[in-house]
């Protein structure tokens, strides 16, 4: 008697990607359901604009599948590799674009977006344990150091433009980057060891 | 490396194109290649803080539906083993290699014979060129030696001219020389008023020269033939040169003396006899011993 496989929720992220590097298409459905709500937020939080923010994550998906077979787990985790191809996409079409507003309050975010839920993969537990440490982690940080951060990152802005937009010290941007990123890291070695 | 080192600006740029994200540099360091692991990882956390959005079931059906419509991954990129790539390639390149000695040495050949051929036609071609520049080379040659028996003989020529000239000038201008002027008389005086000669008598030299001036030319089978007058009949001394001499010299050879009483020119048939019948053109009277 053969046993079943088990389901796919139970899979790590790379071994779904290497499902996925062998054109299965439940794979990367998995990973959709597993990893779609954080980009989606991340994608509305670059664009502020709810369908944009989809095509990102399908045009991350079909990258995705595309690239999965070249995919480097050595490089980087699952996550992070989504998560940095959604912000490079989304940050490319906030640059054309040229949007000045990037606040989620003018673009009136569907009140109805919630975090899904459903489901009991590990990974989902996860990543519901992640963002919340990661949360509280960010809350921690000064204003200061968290304000350059969420320009940079989520804005796509260099240090420079960080420093010209907020009438900051070009030296000061840095070193409250610097600060911040050093903080994170340290407080956060759990989560990052866990991606490794 | 130090937390100094940490230098998230750079970070941020070099994850700004997808290629870096495949491909983070590590720079053959180690120890740098794990401290950049943490800091794209952090920087993959930095999402984590946001609040999820379910996305709409549609998307989700939309995408499978894309993928489906792209094909595998694999068909896309097909994953092969590196020993098969070898394999292959060394098969390959065998053959390749076989195929290209056999194609290396056919153009060799053919690149050989067709050098010799191109050499064989060059020289032919050259030695064709060398025997006409030859065959050019001894007709100019020829010509040459033709001209140059020519000029040999012109040159021969004028030197007897020159030599002449001076004789005749050497004689004009010796000492004791008697000159006896020759006017146009008879129809002549009408139709050739301006013609004249002159007779240089050098008894010293014992010679005499006889020089015309402006006289026509003499008509086809005509000649000007000169007359020493004496008590007993006129004595043939010569033809004058034709134009533009008009002149006729003496050397004392074979010559007489005889007591002259004029001289004259006569328009003759040519190689007539030597009596005078043609009418006379120019006239001297002079008495003079004529050598």
């Amino acid at each position: 008697m053969v046993s079943p496989a088990p389901p796919l929720a139970s899979w790590s992220d790379y071994a779904l990607v290497q499902a996925v590097a062998a054109g299965d298409g439940d794979a990367l459905g998995e990973l959709y359901d597993r990893f779609s709500p954080l980009l989606l937020a991340l994608g509305r939080r670059i664009l502020a604009d709810a369908e944009e923010a989809e095509d990102v994550v399908q045009e991350t998906f079909v990258h995705l599948w595309r690239r999965a077979t070249s995919y480097d787990p050595q490089k980087s985790s699952v996550s992070t590799f989504l998560v940095l191809v959604t912000r490079s996409r989304a940050i490319d079409r906030l640059r054309t674009r040229q949007v000045i507003d990037r606040t989620l309050g003018q673009v009136g975010l569907e009140p109805s977006a919630t975090l899904d839920t459903s489901g009991d993969g590990v990974s989902r537990v996860l990543n519901l344990e992640r963002r919340e440490r990661v949360r509280q982690e960010l809350a921690t940080l000064p204003d200061e150091q968290r304000q350059v951060l969420d320009l940079a990152f989520f804005d796509g802005l260099t240090q420079r433009e960080i420093a010209e937009r907020t009438g900051i010290p070009l030296g000061t941007v840095k070193t409250r980057t610097l600060l911040a990123m050093r903080k994170l890291r340290t407080v956060l070695r759990l989560e990052i060891r866990e991606l490794l | 490396m130090t937390e100094e080192d940490f230098d998230p600006t750079g970070l941020l740029a070099l994850l700004d194109g997808e290629e870096s994200l495949a491909s983070p540099p590590a720079m053959g360091d180690p120890e740098l290649a794990t401290q950049r692991r943490l800091e794209v990882e952090t920087l993959g956390l930095l999402a984590f803080g946001l609040e999820p959005v379910a996305p709409r079931p549609a998307a989700r059906a939309r995408l499978l539906a894309e993928v489906a419509s792209i094909g595998a991954p694999a068909e896309l990129a097909p994953v092969v083993s590196l020993a098969a790539v070898r394999g292959e390639r060394t098969g390959a390149a065998a053959g390749l290699a076989r195929g290209w000695g056999l194609a290396a040495a056919v153009v060799l050949g053919v690149v050989g014979l067709g050098g010799a051929a191109w050499s064989f036609y060059e020289r032919s071609r050259f030695a064709e060129e060398l025997a006409q520049m030859r065959r050019e080379q001894e007709v100019l040659i020829a010509t040459l030696q033709e001209r140059d028996q020519q000029l040999a003989a012109e040159r021969e020529v004028r030197q007897g001219e020159l030599g002449r000239r001076n004789q005749a000038l050497q004689l004009v201008s010796t000492r004791g020389v008697e000159v006896c002027p020759l006017r146009p008389v008879g129809a002549a005086a009408t139709l050739q008023p301006e013609a004249f000669a002159v007779l240089y008598m050098a008894p010293a030299q014992k010679s005499w020269y006889v020089k015309a001036s402006q006289l026509d030319p003499a008509p086809a089978g005509r000649a000007y033939r000169v007359w020493f007058e004496t008590d007993n009949g006129p004595v043939f001394a010569g033809d004058l040169r034709p134009a533009p001499d008009f002149d006729l010299q003496f050397e004392a050879a074979g010559f007489r003396s005889l007591a002259m009483k004029g001289v004259k020119i006569t328009l003759e048939p040519a190689g007539s006899g030597l009596e005078p019948t043609g009418p006379s053109v120019l006239f001297g009277a002079d008495k003079m011993t004529v050598l």
